[in-house]
C-alpha cells in the first residue's frame, strides 16, 4: 500500500466542532473523540484517517506539564522529563487515541488509519525547552543524545500501541527538525527517524513544517515511504530530489486557504495545485500542515471533492504530460515538438496539455529562479521550448482568450531600452498574462490612456536611465492628477531599485524580468479577488 | 589613436558572466551565437585629447558640475576622449530575434553585444594608457557619463566631436547613444 493518488488533510482537528464538549474533554475521553472523528470522516471523504491527534501527548507523558482549554489545542506549559521509561500502555492520553483508532478502524474497515506520532527531536525540544536543546546541539551535544535516545523510545512505544490498535501508516512528524542547521539534522532527527521507520513494516510517511527544501536527501535518507510538504515551499522545487517510489504529500495553505478562504477559493487553489503536481505518478493531494480546529467543514469537504475530481480526470489522459514538462523545462525544443505533436494524434486534452505541461514547465522554472537555483538564460530556454509546444497547441485551444490586456507595458519617454521590456513580455505572455506592449519613449499620456481609455489595470514602467526617474515621477503624478487612485504602476529597469521605486509613488519594483512576472501575477490575483 | 590588438575570445570567464556554466544545452548553442555576434558587429572606436582647461571648457557645464570628474581630472594635464561601439547591426538582430521569440537567442546575442563594446573601450583605455606611459606620462582611471554626478548629458559632446569619424553616432533626448551598444569616457593624462 502506499498513498500515491491519495487525497486527505493532515490530522482531524476540525472534528472538535462537531461535539458539544470542549477539546479540554475530546482530548482526555475516547468515546467522545471518536464521536467527534467518526462525524467528521462521515463529511470529509478523506482517504487517510487521523485520530485527532495532537503535538504534547508525547512530551506530556514524558512529564511536560500541559496546558488544557476547551477551545484550544493542549500545549506544553513547562517543561520537564522523567528519568523513567514511560509505560504507554498506562498512559491515559495515548490509550485514548489507541481507543479512537480502533473505532475508527471497525467503522471504515477499507480506509487506512495513520499511527501519528511525534519527532524525537520535537518531543525533547518540548521536553527540555526548545531553544535550550537547539543551542546544545552545538554546545552539548551528548546530554542532547541522552534525552533524543528517552524521547525515541516514547515515539517508538507510542507508536506500535497505535499500529497494534489498528494504525496502517505510521505518520512522524517533526516540526522542530527544520530549524536545525542542514549539517546536523542527520545526527539529531533523522537518525531516530530512520530507525522508527525501519521498525515498521507498513507504510510510512513524515512531515517536516517549514523550508525543507535543503533536507529533502536526508529526508529520503530516512527510509520513508512518504514526505508531507510545508505550505512554505513550492513542490516543483523539491520533487526532483524525491524518487519515484516516495510519495510527495502536499501542501494547499492550512490556513491561509483551508481555513480563511471561501469554498469556491478552495476548490480554485485545489485544482490549481493538482494541475501542477498532479501529473506526478507519486503526489498525494493533502494540507501544508493540519488544518486548525476552526477550519470550516465545508472547505475541507470542498478540497477534498476537488481534489478527488481532478485527480481523476488527470488519470483518464492516457499520454506522459509529465514529458512534456519536462522536455519544455529541460528546453529542448526538438523533443517538445516531438511530444506534443504525439499527445495532440492521440487526442490528449488541449488545456491539460497547456496547463500541466506547458506552463507547469514555466512555473517550476520560476521558482527555481526565485530559489536561485537557475538563472535567467534557462528561463528563456524554458520559454522557447513552450513556444515551440504553444505554436502547436494554439489551433486546438478553444480558448477563452482575454480581449482586454492585464497590463501594459512601456520603456518611458526619452528612454529608448528595448530588451528588458521585451524579456519581461514574453515571459508574462508565457504565463498566460495578455500583455499591451507600448514599445519605447513611451509619453506618459499614452500610459494613462492605457488605463483610462482600454481599461487596464496594471502599469509596467521600463526605466534605464536615471533620467527615466523623472519621468516615472511625472507618470505617476499624471495618474494622480486624473483620479486614478485604482491603478497600479510597477516599474524596474537598470535606474530603479525598490526604495527609488517607492518613492516615487509606484506600487511595486521588480529587479529582473522573473521578478516581475511574480509581482504582476501576484496584484492581478489581488485585483481578481 | 588606434586601438591596439583587439581579439575578442570566447572564455570561461565569459561564459560564468552569462551565467551559463552550468548548462549544458545552452552552452552547445553559444559558439555559434558567438560567431554570428563577430559578423554582426562594426566596431568603430574615436579618440581624442584635450588640454585639461579646454576639456573643462568644452564639457560645460557638466565636466564642473561634477565632483568626481573634478576630483578625477585634479592632477591630469590632459584629458583623452574615449568612444566605442560595434554598430547597430548585432542589436537590431537581437531585437528582432526576441520578437519572433527566440528569446535564448536574443537575448545572449544581447549580452555579447554588451561584452563587446565594454571589451573594446578597455582595449581603447589600455591602448591611451600604454601609449602615454611611453611617453613618460600616467593615466587616470576611465570615467563615463551617467555614473555618479557626470551627467548623461554629456555624452551629445562626445557626438558631436566625433561625428565626422563616427557619423552614424546619435544621442536622443534622454541622452542615450544610439546605437545603444555604444560607450563614451574620459580619462585623464598625469
Amino acid at each position: 500500500m502506499n498513498l500515491f493518488r491519495t487525497v486527505f488533510p493532515i490530522n482531524a482537528l476540525p472534528a472538535a466542532q462537531l461535539v458539544s464538549e470542549g477539546i479540554d474533554a475530546l482530548s482526555h475521553s475516547g468515546g467522545i473523540k471518536l464521536k467527534a472523528v467518526q462525524r467528521y470522516y462521515e463529511q470529509v471523504d478523506a482517504d487517510l484517517l487521523f485520530c485527532f491527534s495532537d503535538i504534547a501527548i508525547q512530551a506530556e507523558a514524558m512529564g511536560a506539564q500541559v496546558f488544557f482549554s476547551p477551545d484550544s489545542m493542549p500545549a506544553v506549559s513547562r517543561p520537564g522529563a522523567t528519568l523513567t521509561r514511560v509505560d504507554v500502555r498506562k498512559n491515559p492520553r495515548m490509550r485514548v487515541n489507541a481507543e479512537v483508532i480502533r473505532g475508527l478502524k471497525r467503522t471504515y474497515p477499507a480506509r487506512p488509519v495513520a499511527a501519528m506520532v511525534y519527532g524525537p527531536f520535537t518531543v525533547a525540544g518540548q521536553v527540555a525547552g526548545e531553544q535550550q536543546v537547539l543551542r546544545a546541539v552545538v554546545k552539548n551535544p551528548d546530554e542532547v543524545h541522552n534525552l533524543l535516545e528517552k524521547a525515541y523510545v516514547c515515539a517508538r512505544d507510542y507508536a506500535d500501541l497505535l499500529l497494534a490498535a489498528g494504525g496502517l501508516v505510521l505518520w512522524v512528524s517533526d516540526p522542530l527538525a527544520s530549524l536545525l542547521p542542514p549539517n546536523m539534522f542527520w545526527e539529531f532527527a533523522g537518525a531516530s527517524l530512520a530507525r522508527l521507520f525501519e521498525k515498521h513494516q507498513g507504510p510510512t510517511a513524515l512531515h517536516i513544517c517549514g523550508d525543507t527544501s535543503r533536507i529533502v536527501k536526508e529526508m529520503v535518507g530516512t527510509g520513508v515511504d512518504s514526505i508531507s510538504f510545508d505550505q512554505c515551499l513550492d513542490l516543483t522545487i523539491v520533487e526532483d530530489e524525491v524518487p519515484d517510489s516516495v510519495a510527495i504529500i502536499g501542501n494547499l495553505d492550512p490556513v491561509e486557504i483551508l481555513e480563511l478562504a471561501s469554498e469556491k477559493a478552495v476548490a480554485e487553489a485545489t485544482v490549481d495545485l493538482v494541475t501542477v503536481m498532479g501529473i506526478k505518478k507519486n503526489f498525494c493531494l493533502s494540507s501544508g500542515c493540519a488544518p486548525p480546529a476552526t477550519t470550516p467543514l465545508a472547505n475541507l469537504i470542498a478540497f477534498v471533492e476537488s481534489g478527488h475530481a481532478s485527480l481523476a480526470e488527470m488519470g483518464r489522459q492516457r499520454i506522459d504530460i509529465e514529458e512534456i514538462a519536462i522536455q519544455v523545462h529541460a528546453g529542448d525544443r526538438k523533443k517538445v515538438t516531438a511530444r506534443m505533436e504525439e499527445a495532440l494524434a492521440s487526442n490528449a486534452d488541449p488545456m491539460l496539455l497547456l496547463n500541466s505541461g506547458l506552463m507547469r514547465a514555466i512555473r517550476k522554472g520560476s521558482a527555481r529562479y526565485e530559489a536561485h537555483s537557475c538563472h535567467l538564460p534557462e528561463i528563456l530556454l524554458m520559454v522557447d521550448a513552450f513556444y515551440d509546444g504553444y505554436q502547436l497547441l494554439r489551433p486546438h485551444l478553444s480558448l477563452c482568450q482575454r480581449d482586454t490586456p492585464q497590463i501594459a507595458l512601456g520603456t518611458v519617454q526619452g528612454d529608448i531600452h528595448e530588451i528588458g521590456k521585451d524579456l519581461v513580455k514574453v515571459i508574462l505572455e508565457t504565463m498566460g498574462v495578455k500583455v499591451l506592449d507600448l514599445g519605447v519613449n513611451v509619453a506618459a499620456e499614452r500610459f494613462l490612456a492605457a488605463y483610462l481609455d482600454e481599461g487596464i489595470p496594471l502599469i509596467g514602467l521600463s526605466a534605464f536611465n536615471t533620467t527615466s526617474r523623472q519621468q516615472v515621477e511625472k507618470i505617476v503624478e499624471l495618474f494622480n492628477n486624473h483620479g486614478c487612485a485604482q491603478a497600479v504602476i510597477l516599474t524596474g529597469g537598470a535606474a530603479m531599485n525598490q526604495q527609488v521605486a517607492f518613492s516615487l509613488g509606484c506600487h511595486g519594483y521588480a529587479r529582473d524580468a522573473m521578478a516581475a512576472a511574480k509581482q504582476v501575477r501576484g496584484w492581478l490575483k489581488k485585483i481578481e479577488d | 589613436m588606434k586601438i591596439d590588438k583587439w581579439h575578442p575570445c570566447l572564455d570561461e570567464k565569459l561564459i560564468t558572466w552569462l551565467q551559463i556554466e552550468n548548462n549544458l544545452p545552452a552552452k552547445a548553442l553559444l559558439p555559434a551565437i558567438w560567431q554570428e555576434a563577430l559578423e554582426l558587429i562594426q566596431p568603430h572606436t574615436w579618440t581624442c585629447r584635450l588640454e585639461r582647461e579646454d576639456f573643462f571648457e568644452r564639457f560645460s557645464p557638466h565636466a564642473r558640475q561634477s565632483k568626481v570628474v573634478c576630483r578625477l581630472l585634479e592632477e591630469a594635464t590632459g584629458v583623452w576622449l574615449l568612444v566605442a561601439t560595434i554598430g547597430e547591426g548585432l542589436e537590431s538582430r537581437a531585437r528582432s530575434l526576441l520578437q519572433q521569440r527566440e528569446s535564448f537567442h536574443g537575448y545572449i546575442l544581447d549580452r555579447l553585444g554588451s561584452f563587446l563594446v565594454e571589451d573594446i573601450i578597455s582595449t581603447l583605455d589600455a591602448s591611451v594608457g600604454n601609449h602615454c606611459q611611453q611617453q613618460g606620462g600616467q593615466t587616470t582611471r576611465r570615467y563615463s557619463p551617467g555614473y555618479r554626478d557626470f551627467s548623461l548629458a554629456a555624452q551629445q559632446i562626445f557626438v558631436d566631436m566625433a561625428c565626422s569619424d563616427i557619423p552614424y553616432l546619435q544621442v536622443n533626448s534622454g541622452h542615450i547613444l544610439k546605437p545603444e551598444k555604444s560607450v563614451t569616457a574620459i580619462k585623464g593624462e598625469i
